[in-house]
C-alpha cells in the first residue's frame, strides 16, 4: 500500500534520509522509532506529499505521488489522515469546525451529516461536549486529542501519527493507544506511527523499525525487540539509545 | 566578508523577486480556476477592511487640516486663496488620499496577514491544511488578495472625502475662505481622472499590500521570533513597494 524506495533527502547542507526503503501493507500498523531530529517526521511528510525527496520514489496505492500534478496528489491525499505533533489544529475555527474540515471543503456533506460524524469521532477521542470551544481553550493533550479525531474524521485507509501519545497523561495515552488499534482492527487502517513511548511500540505496532544514520534498520516486532541483533534496537528499548 | 553578505541579500533578492512573481502568477490562476471565494473574501473584507476605518479616517482628518493649514497662509500672501479647495483637492484626491491610507493599511492590514499565516505556518496548520488535500495559496492568499482589493478602493474613497472636507473647515476657520470658493475651486481643478486615478492606486496598492504581506507570512520559520521578523519585514517591503507604485502610477496616470 505505501512503498517508499531509495529515498534520500536533505535540508539545506543535512543529509536526513540515504537509500532509505520502505514498504508497508495494506491494514498493517508500523511503528517509526529513532532519536531526536533524525527524520521521523520528514518520513511521515514524504508519505504524505508535503516534503518532496531529493530523489527516489514514494508510492500509495502502487501509485508514484512525486510526479503527480497538485489536483491528482490532493486525490491521493484524501486517502490519508496526518496527525501532528502539535495537533495543528485551524486558530480561527472551533473544535467542531477543525473536525468537519475535510468533511466540508472536500466531501461537500449536508451539515447535518457533518454535525453526526463530528460527534462520533469527538466521542472516540473522549472530547464529547467540547465541539464549540476554540483551540485555544484546549490545553496541549486535548489539542492532539481534536487532532486525532480530525485526522480520522473522513475514515481514512491510511493514518499518520506524528507522536501521538507524548505529552498525554498515562490513562489518556493507553485510550489513544487502544484507539489506535481500534481503528486499524475495526475499519482496516494502515497505520503509521512515529513515536518515543515504549507503550506505544509495544501496544500498538506490528513491526517496528528503526531510523538510524539516515536509514531504517531492518524490523522487529514486540516481542523480538528486546532481543534484537540489532544493539541500537535493545538500546533504543532499553533507555540507552541517546535521543 | 563584506562581499559575502551583499552577495547573499542580491541573491535573496532575485529568490524572493522570483518566488513573489510565482506567487502572484499562482493567485491571478486560482482566482479563476480555484474554489469559491465569495465568503471567505467577505470575512477577510470585514477582519481587514472594516477594522481598519477608523484608523483611516483619523489619519486623513489630520492630513487634510495639516495640508490646508500650510496651502491657506502661504495662498493668502500670494492672494490666491480662491485656489485653496482646488489645490487641497488635488493633493488629497492624486497623492495624500491613496499614499497615506496605504501606508496605513501596510501597518495595520500587511502586519495583520503576516502575522496570521507566519502563525499558521509555524505551527503547522499550513501544513495540515495542505495534508487535507486544500491549497493553501486558493484558501489563504486569494481570499486576502481579493479583500484588500476591493477594500482599499473604498478606504481611499473615504479618507479623500474626509480629508476634503478636513481641509474645508480649515480653511473656513483659519483663512475665512468662503466654502462656495472652496468647493468651486476644487471643481474647476480637478478633473474625472484624478478621482478616479486615486481610487486606481487604492486598488493596486491592496493587492501588493496582501500579495508581499502573505509572502513574508508564508516564509516565517522558526516560532515566535521567525513570525515577528517576517511581520516587521511584511510591512516594510511592503512601504517600499507603495511608494515606489505610487510614484510610477501617479506619472501614468497623472502626466497625461
Amino acid at each position: 500500500m505505501i512503498k517508499l524506495t531509495n529515498i534520500k533527502k536533505s535540508f539545506d547542507e543535512t543529509l536526513i534520509l540515504k537509500d532509505l526503503d520502505l514498504s508497508i501493507n495494506k491494514g498493517e500498523i508500523i511503528a517509526i522509532i529513532g532519536p531526536s531530529g533524525c527524520g521521523k517526521s520528514t518520513l511521515l511528510r514524504l508519505i504524505m506529499g508535503l516534503h518532496k525527496p531529493d530523489s527516489g520514489k514514494v508510492a500509495i496505492d502502487g501509485e508514484d505521488i512525486i510526479p503527480m500534478k497538485q489536483k491528482d496528489l490532493n486525490k491521493v491525499r484524501l486517502k490519508m489522515g496526518l496527525l501532528f505533533q502539535s495537533g495543528a489544529l485551524f486558530d480561527s475555527l472551533n473544535v467542531e469546525e477543525n473536525v468537519g474540515f475535510t468533511l466540508k471543503e472536500n466531501l461537500n456533506l449536508p451539515q447535518e451529516k457533518i454535525d453526526r460524524i463530528v460527534n462520533q469521532k469527538l466521542e472516540l477521542v473522549e472530547m464529547s461536549g467540547r465541539g464549540k470551544d476554540m483551540p485555544s481553550d484546549l490545553s496541549g493533550g486535548q489539542q492532539k486529542r481534536i487532532g486525532l479525531a480530525r485526522a480520522i474524521a473522513a475514515d481514512p485507509q491510511i493514518i499518520l501519527y506524528d507522536e501521538p501519545t507524548t505529552g498525554l497523561d498515562p490513562i489518556l495515552s493507553t485510550n489513544i493507544e487502544n484507539l489506535i488499534v481500534k481503528l486499524n482492527k475495526d475499519f482496516g487502517m494502515t497505520s503509521v506511527v512515529v513515536t518515543h513511548q515504549i507503550s506505544t511500540i509495544l501496544r500498538v505496532a506490528e513491526k517496528i523499525y528503526l531510523l538510524k544514520d539516515n536509514k531504517l534498520l531492518p524490523p522487529e516486532t514486540p516481542e523480538s525487540i528486546y532481543d534484537s541483533v540489532y544493539e541500537e534496537y535493545r538500546q533504543f528499548i532499553r533507555g540507552g539509545l541517546k535521543t | 566578508m563584506f562581499f559575502n553578505y551583499i552577495g547573499k541579500k542580491v541573491i535573496q533578492f532575485f529568490v524572493d523577486w522570483g518566488n513573489i512573481t510565482s506567487l502572484s502568477m499562482k493567485v491571478g490562476a486560482k482566482l479563476f480556476k480555484g474554489r469559491s471565494h465569495t465568503r471567505a473574501t467577505i470575512d477577510q473584507m470585514i477582519t481587514l477592511g472594516i477594522d481598519s476605518l477608523g484608523i483611516t479616517v483619523v489619519t486623513a482628518v489630520f492630513t487634510g487640516m495639516a495640508f490646508s493649514v500650510q496651502v491657506v497662509r502661504e495662498f493668502i500672501k500670494f492672494g490666491a486663496a480662491d485656489m485653496v479647495g482646488g489645490v487641497v483637492g488635488l493633493a488629497i484626491w492624486r497623492e495624500l488620499g491613496p499614499l497615506l491610507t496605504g501606508v496605513v493599511v501596510c501597518g495595520r492590514v500587511g502586519a495583520a496577514i503576516s502575522a496570521e499565516l507566519g502563525t499558521m505556518k509555524v505551527k503547522e496548520q499550513i501544513e495540515a491544511l495542505e495534508s487535507m488535500a486544500q491549497d493553501s495559496v486558493d484558501f489563504l492568499v486569494v481570499p486576502r488578495v481579493l479583500a484588500c482589493a476591493f477594500m482599499m478602493p473604498l478606504l481611499v474613497g473615504l479618507a479623500d472625502i474626509v480629508g476634503f472636507l478636513s481641509g474645508l473647515l480649515v480653511a473656513v476657520l483659519s483663512g475665512n475662505i468662503n466654502p462656495y470658493s472652496y468647493f468651486g475651486s476644487a471643481e474647476s481643478m480637478l478633473r474625472a481622472v484624478d478621482i478616479w486615478g486615486g481610487l486606481v492606486k487604492g486598488v493596486v496598492f491592496g493587492i501588493v499590500i496582501a500579495l508581499l504581506s502573505s509572502y513574508m507570512g508564508l516564509k516565517a520559520t522558526g516560532g515566535a521570533k521567525g513570525v515577528g521578523e517576517m511581520t516587521t519585514k511584511g510591512v516594510v517591503v511592503s512601504l517600499f513597494a507603495v511608494f515606489i507604485i505610487n510614484y510610477l502610477l501617479s506619472i501614468m496616470l497623472f502626466q497625461i
